[in-house]
């Protein structure tokens, strides 16, 4: 008896000290990735540091999950890997590291993209070691759509769409009911969601202007809610000859038999501006908790080491589709050879970095609903901007 | 992709509104005998009228189609009148033309000569009216009996045809035709549509190219109207087709709900929606009726997948009772459903499994960051059991004391 009492202690013992020993011993990373980028960054971590024990863990619901507990030292991970939107949040609560304690502001300044590192700058600190970054480009089927169709302004585009959508195919999709997605028109029309000082703009009359003008659009696509799925599925089946969409849709267009093209936005004749969507950089960001632990710093300064090396930028640039961080990485002729690499780089260039405010984590819920509201429920434009301003506001307030 | 076609009567939904219900009239009708002629003298402007027909039955002569109905055929014999045959068991006729559209009248089974004018009590409304002696010049029209053809095609055509013939004679049905056909009309729901004389009984859908053109096996048709779901194309390059009489509703990456309800419950329909935008799938509640499985003793719901919440009711005493929602699960692609006991407002609980799952699969709200923190609960189990073993081990040490 008394053996087994020592065998069930050993077991629970054994349990608990397994179950922290991830946290005492190595790395934890969170992201929000698909499986073929963790696999190349564990690759060049076990080939360049393989006693450092790192695990990867994708958290679908991952920046919700570091509200709750990114200040637990027994829960928070260590690391994350995520786009650059929510460093003004992560920064007010407290329990982000500058990632200039690991890497100097000068190596930043100097071997990164400019736009990459100003993203990750927050009130003057830098939070996030850039990796990748991207936008969302006009894509479109050449079996379906020919190079001289391809609208050059909004308004061939909506030629296009009522010229070319019937039972059976849609000229054009996109996401139009997502903050994200509709920021592109918004900024097409020298609107905003949210302005330098975290103020929401959903009713400033420019922002008005975008969405009036885009319910024209929407005659021409699938009824209810666009969301990702149904939109890239869409793409996918041959369904929708065109498509405002990211890199990550690429790999499996291609799978599917698509002869994918690329092209500029199309140009609103009203402003003679281009759809101007959101760009995002991708990256690694310490916890602050994790950083004042010196074993762990020092694992993790070996870590973002080899994450600072630029073929691991190239080799991820490459299989996302997206754009190096790193301006070395631009004179390698496997970059400037990818037609796709290429045309993001060009086009998150001529992009809006995401607002990295804490008020942005607000906003992407907020204008979501307005969307959905005016897209989907058919509500008034004025109607629904006045009450999502409103709406934007007291949460912000709230927040304060 | 999961691709489910259900056989079921096409309910065509137009903007015009029947008191009848939209069934479809489906009766071959052979024989002149059958058939009735509506002549119209159009109104001025009136280029293209259209014929809507129906009966007290619910049979609608040209439900295949949709509203407006079907087109009359210019008289070119007779300068401003056009004609149709309707099946001669009709009751009721609306003729249009665009947005014009005269109010509903009767015919009972006689050939009329129609002339539209404006009400005189109500100049918003176009009256028809009817005479049974011939108002046009020479012999009457001859009547062909037609059916209709539908088909779904694979996405990758660009349009479709239909070679039509009669088997074993080898006599086309399109006698001035050439391959690859008669090129079919796109409907508002993906499928193709032709009229075809219904002397033909065999028939190849094509992608209507004019050079090399894709095509099907030879098809055998089945009585009256027929729907042609074009599948792959077999060792021959020659694409495989299923064929109904009834329209079949296709769904696209579906779930299958087997229901298991009350006893009680005899005729359980479902409602079916997407939460949160609340995009219905059904148009009316109480929703469409289940199916049941007479092997599992179950009811079949087949939804598609961006169905995330469900009620199953069904009425009881001319009273419709109900579940409360259910959330179905994220994952997997067939789920069981047993309805349980009513909660104190009178609505049915429920548990709900993916198949092949002994534990019931918790709903799962994706908003809620909460759902996923599993291995926070763990960890807290596990801390949890080692104060027990350390509770365990002071006991024992105080024993040993």
């Amino acid at each position: 008896m008394k053996k087994i009492q020592v065998l069930i202690m050993v077991l629970l013992l054994s349990l608990f000290v397994s179950s922290c020993s991830k946290k005492s011993n190595g790395i934890v990373i969170w992201h929000d990735k698909e499986a073929a980028v963790i696999n190349i960054l564990k690759e060049y971590l076990n080939k360049e540091i393989p006693d450092v024990e790192v695990e990867f863990l994708r958290r679908e619901s991952l920046t919700d999950n570091l509200k709750l507990v990114g200040n637990s030292e027994s829960a928070a991970p260590d690391m994350y890997i995520f786009a650059h939107d929510k460093i003004g949040l992560f920064s007010e609560l407290g329990i982000l590291e500058p990632i200039t304690s690991f890497i100097s502001k000068d190596k930043l300044d100097s071997d990164y993209v400019k736009l990459t590192v100003d993203a990750a700058t927050y009130k003057n600190n830098i939070y996030q070691l850039p990796i990748y970054y991207e936008t969302v480009l006009f894509m479109y089927n050449k079996d379906r759509m020919s190079e001289s169709e391809v609208p050059k302004t909004t308004e061939e585009l909506y030629t296009y769409m009522k010229n070319n959508t019937d039972s059976r195919r849609y000229g054009f999709v996109e996401q139009h009911s997502s903050a994200y997605y509709s920021a592109g028109w918004i900024h097409g029309f020298n609107g905003s969601i949210l302005d330098g000082s975290g103020k929401p703009t959903l009713d400033n009359e420019s922002t008005i202007k975008a969405l009036e003008y885009h319910k024209k659009f929407l005659e021409y696509m699938p009824k209810g809610q666009a969301e990702y799925a149904t939109v890239n599925t869409m793409f996918y089946e041959k369904k929708a000859n065109s498509i405002i969409g990211g890199p990550w849709i690429v790999p499996l267009a291609k799978e599917n038999g698509i002869d994918l093209g690329f092209a500029s936005m199309p140009i609103v004749d009203e402003t003679n501006l281009p759809i101007s969507p959101f760009a995002g950089v991708q990256g690694v960001h310490v916890l602050k908790i994790a950083a004042k632990n010196p074993d762990k710093k020092a694992k993790i300064q070996s870590i973002i080491d080899v994450f600072a090396s630029s073929d691991m930028g190239i080799d991820l640039a490459l299989e996302t589709g997206s754009a190096p961080a790193q301006s070395a990485a631009y004179e390698k002729e496997e970059i400037i050879n990818n037609e796709l690499v290429m045309a993001m780089k060009e086009a998150a260039e001529k992009a809006i970095p995401m607002p990295n405010l804490p008020e942005m984590d607000i906003m992407w819920v907020t204008a979501a609903n307005m969307l959905v509201a005016i897209n989907i429920n058919g509500k008034d434009v004025k109607e629904a901007v006045k009450e999502a301003q409103k709406e934007s506001q007291d949460l912000i307030d709230a927040m304060k | 992709m999961k691709k489910i076609l259900l056989a079921v009567l096409v309910f065509i939904t137009t903007t015009f509104v029947l008191t009848t219900n939209n069934k479809v009239y489906a009766e071959e009708i052979d024989s002149k005998d059958d058939v009735v002629l509506l002549y119209l003298e159009a109104p001025e402007g009136w280029d293209s009228p259209n014929v809507w027909s129906w009966n007290e039955a619910g049979e609608n002569a040209f439900g295949t189609l949709g509203w407006p109905g079907k087109k009359m055929i210019k008289d070119t014999n007779n300068s401003g009148w056009f004609y149709l045959y309707v099946p001669a068991t009709m009751e009721k006729v609306i003729i249009s033309n665009g947005d014009k559209q005269t109010e509903a009248f009767d015919i009972d089974g006689k050939n009329v000569w129609i002339t539209v004018g404006a009400d005189p009590t109500d100049e918003t409304k176009l009256l028809a009216s009817l005479s049974e002696t011939q108002a046009t010049t020479g012999n009457l029209p001859e009547y062909v009996a037609t059916i209709y053809i539908l088909a779904l095609v694979p996405i990758d055509w660009d349009s479709a045809s239909l070679w039509a013939w009669t088997h074993p004679a080898g006599v086309n049905a399109f006698p001035d035709a050439t391959w690859p056909g008669v090129e079919m009309k796109l409907l508002d729901d993906e499928w193709f549509i032709l009229e075809v004389p219904a002397v033909a009984n065999r028939v190849i859908v094509t992608n209507n190219a004019k050079t090399d053109a894709l095509q099907t096996i030879d098809i055998d048709l089945l009585g009256g109207d027929n729907y042609i779901v074009v599948g792959e194309a077999n060792a021959e390059g020659k694409f495989a087709v299923e064929i109904y009489k009834e329209k079949p509703i296709i769904i696209e990456d579906g779930v299958t709900i087997n229901v298991t309800v009350p006893s009680t419950w005899t005729a359980p329909n479902a409602w079916a929606w997407s939460h949160p935008d609340g995009t219905n799938l059904y148009p009316a509640w109480p929703g469409e009726a289940l199916t049941f499985n007479e092997t599992s003793s179950t009811w079949t719901l087949i939804v598609p997948t961006w169905v995330n919440k469900v009620i199953i009711n069904n009425e009881i005493d001319g009273t419709v009772v109900q579940t409360v929602d259910i959330d179905l699960p994220t994952e997997g692609e067939e789920f069981n459903l047993l309805i349980k006991e009513a909660n104190a407002e009178g609505k049915y609980e429920f548990e709900i499994n993916v198949a092949g799952n002994e534990t019931p699969v918790e709903p799962v709200d994706p908003e809620d960051p909460e759902n996923d923190l599993t291995w926070l609960y763990i960890s807290l189990g596990v801390l949890a059991a080692l104060g027990v073993a350390v509770a365990v081990f002071l006991v024992m040490k105080k024993k040993r004391a």
